[in-house]
């Protein structure tokens, strides 16, 4: 059942301060700079157009710019049908912070919940955010686990695939307060030297490389 | 690989079990009502299921409900009856459950002492709070041995379990697996549909015209997913067949629907297709139908794409239940397997007068008698998470 | 009016985090939504937070809320005719 010919076409993680593309590194957080100026100064060295970006949550912020840098420059609107482009996501703590913050308005004495926090209380929303940016209506699931998971995540896009998608969009993407971690894989069918098997071995040891 | 369906246990604002709830949707005995569980200061009607937490314990023979979430009991209730209701011996399966909110019941009654920053917190409560809280402890008292997982996918949330179970039955990877899920009506529910505006002050009317919004709920739906190999070779009775799925995003805001309902067109398309049938096989729709205007829009010009002119008997289950969010697609996937089995149709209470611009008129009568072959299944979540499920006859 | 005007100019960029528009270039009649500011659905909502929280004033409908929030100008009217 599984499809053995599926590649890594692009790969990015947003971690300790670093942001690294295709496993070269191309920005680095500044001392003392709290994730979401560092995420706003990420969107903003990009010079994209998408105001929509402000109104996210952190969690959001940071899925959105993983796929951003993932998806740069690959033109798959003129390839495949967007329905055949999916999206599975992994996270631990859910949408914590948004949901803290929900929280927090509702318990106070006469307050009102604001419905633009109460939209992000659902891990799902960055999965919406990305597939409303890019336009991607395939598959999409969000898998909340305790740890990040590779032999589920191997095993969804393998499914995905064998489904009839074309090209998944997957990873990883946890945030709590300053605690931040993502890295997401760009996965399809095409083979070049360069490109790495979609493989639990291959993404553990893209994991575990220095950077 | 044949998916059959061995096994239905629900629990909702209209009863405890499936016999109740049948009784209730024969009769056209809605859920919805005053709040009395929850405490809250708004005057909101919801779907509540009536039972305390711990006549839902009793119900299920825990000694005290202590220590459990009403989002665990909900599924607890619900879970063992499918369980009993097939015959599966439970060793083996496996147990994927879905919901929003977690324990959030829970954390929220000790939310207020933690607030109020007091020396000595009891931090336990908080230990319920994560969604797969409730799955662990549903699969260890029911000793569900094999693979567990939670997902969380906003109102198609358990909708997409059972299209996982089904999966993984399919590729071999199980022969039997319990699949559904759950939500408790929490606070923090209430107050963020309530700032959405999305709330009916009144019983919600899906479809209808002049419809104001959803009401909330609460409950839990399950069924046993069995490979046919599997419940041929343990002598079981099949229910129903899941004949076809599918999951796509609607790719236009985080909690609108597109007008044109492309999320929902594009899953009900893809799960027909799976199903090996043509829109003309379908019986009944049981549609997402939350009585907002958006949804009911946006779902009735995906219906059009789909159905054209043919429109096949359809009804929202939400008059009766509320919009049970996490639970929905679990609770609305039993009803579809009663209503093949009773060979019915359940009315789609408080409906008058057609949208304007659909025409469409849902089914808003108990009807008996119907041979139905395909139900169509339709669970749409906020992030543009749109599924389909098809349910056949075995 | 002209301090109303401008008070609600820097709560809604501020609340709405509409990072790309400063109040100078907020024009007072400039459509909220389907213009170039481009309000959403959601924006509208907390629009009417926004004036419950900092002016105590109640719209409890989507309806009066598409009538009130035309442009900053007939926001500031109706806190206005509020008062």
């Amino acid at each position: 059942m599984a499809d053995k010919n599926l590649y890594i076409q692009h790969s990015c993680f947003i971690r300790a301060g670093k942001v690294v593309v295709d496993q070269s590194q191309i920005e680095q957080e500044e001392d003392g700079e709290h994730l979401k100026a560092f995420l706003k100064r990420l969107y903003k060295s990009r010079e994209t157009d998408y105001s929509k970006f402000h109104k996210m949550d952190a969690l959001c912020k940071l899925a959105f710019m993983a796929s951003e840098y993932v998806l740069e420059g690959v033109d798959w609107k003129s390839e495949i049908p967007a329905e055949d482009f999916a999206i599975v996501l992994q996270n631990r703590s859910s949408s914590y912070d948004s949901d803290l913050e929900h929280a927090d308005s509702i318990q106070r004495e006469g307050g009102i919940a604001s419905p633009a926090v109460f939209v992000y209380t659902l891990p799902n929303i960055m999965i919406g955010e990305i597939a409303i940016r890019n336009g991607i209506k395939g598959e999409n699931a969000c898998f909340i686990t305790d740890a990040f998971n590779s032999e589920l995540l191997v095993d969804q896009v393998e499914d995905a695939f064998a489904e009839g998608s074309k090209l998944v969009l997957t990873g990883w993407v946890e945030q709590a307060a300053e605690d931040y971690e993502a890295f997401f894989f760009l996965v399809g069918q095409q083979s070049q030297a360069e490109k790495k098997q979609w493989t639990v071995d291959n993404v553990k040891g893209l994991l575990h490389e220095p950077f | 690989m044949k998916v059959l369906i061995s096994g239905i246990g629900v629990i909702s604002a209209i009863g405890s079990d499936v016999s109740e709830n049948l009784h209730s949707l024969k009769n056209g005995e809605s859920g919805v009502g005053a709040i009395r569980f929850l405490k809250t200061n708004h005057k909101l009607p919801a779907c509540e299921v009536k039972m305390t937490n711990e006549e839902l314990a009793a119900a299920i023979g825990l000694s005290s409900a202590e220590g459990y979430s009403r989002t665990t009991l909900l599924a607890m209730k619900a879970a063992k009856e499918a369980v009993e209701n097939s015959g599966i011996a439970t060793g083996s399966a496996g147990f994927i459950s879905a919901n929003t909110v977690g324990g959030m019941d829970r954390s929220e009654l000790a939310y207020e002492q933690v607030a109020a920053d007091q020396e000595q917190i009891d931090f336990s409560p908080f230990t319920t709070h994560e969604c797969a809280d409730s799955t662990r402890k549903v699969a260890a008292f029911l000793g569900l041995k094999g693979y567990q997982a939670t997902i969380s996918t906003a109102c198609s949330s358990s909708a997409n379990a059972i299209i996982l179970a089904a999966k993984m039955i399919e590729q071999g990877m199980a022969d039997v697996m319990v699949a559904g899920g759950v939500d408790a009506l929490t606070k923090f529910t209430l107050n963020g549909f309530n700032s959405l505006m999305i709330l009916d002050s009144e019983p919600c009317r899906p479809f209808d015209d002049t419809r104001k919004g959803l009401n909330l709920g609460e409950g839990a739906g399950f069924v046993v997913l069995e490979s046919e190999a599997h419940l041929r070779k343990r002598g079981g009775k099949a229910l129903a067949q899941l004949s076809g799925f599918a999951n796509t995003n609607d790719a236009f805001h985080q909690t609108a629907s597109s007008p044109e309902g492309e999320g929902a067109f594009l899953a009900m398309t893809q799960a027909l297709k799976r199903a090996n049938i043509t829109p003309e096989d379908i019986s009944y729709v049981n549609v997402h139908g939350t009585g907002t205007s958006n949804n009911d829009a946006s779902e009735s010009q995906a219906m059009l794409r789909i159905f054209d002119q043919n429109i096949p008997l359809f009804s929202s289950t939400k008059a009766f239940t509320g919009h049970t969010l996490g639970a929905a697609g679990g609770i609305e996937a039993v009803y579809s397997v009663m209503a093949i089995q009773g060979g019915c149709v359940f009315p789609n209470l408080r409906f008058k007068e057609a949208i304007a611009e659909s025409g469409l008129v849902p089914q808003t009568e108990f009807k008996e008698g119907v041979e139905i072959q395909h139900v169509l299944s339709n669970s749409l979540g906020f992030g543009g998470n749109s599924t389909s499920l098809v349910i056949s006859k075995a | 009016m002209e301090n109303l005007i401008e008070d609600l100019k820097k709560q809604i960029i501020e609340e709405l985090n509409l990072e790309d528009l400063t109040v100078e270039e907020f024009g007072t009649d400039e459509l909220l939504f389907g213009g170039n500011i481009g309000l959403d659905s959601i924006d509208a909502l907390e629009l009417i937070v926004l004036l419950e929280k900092n002016y105590g004033v109640k719209i409890t409908s989507k309806e009066d809320g598409k009538k009130v929030f035309q442009t900053v100008r007939t926001i500031a009217e109706f806190l206005e005719s509020n008062k």
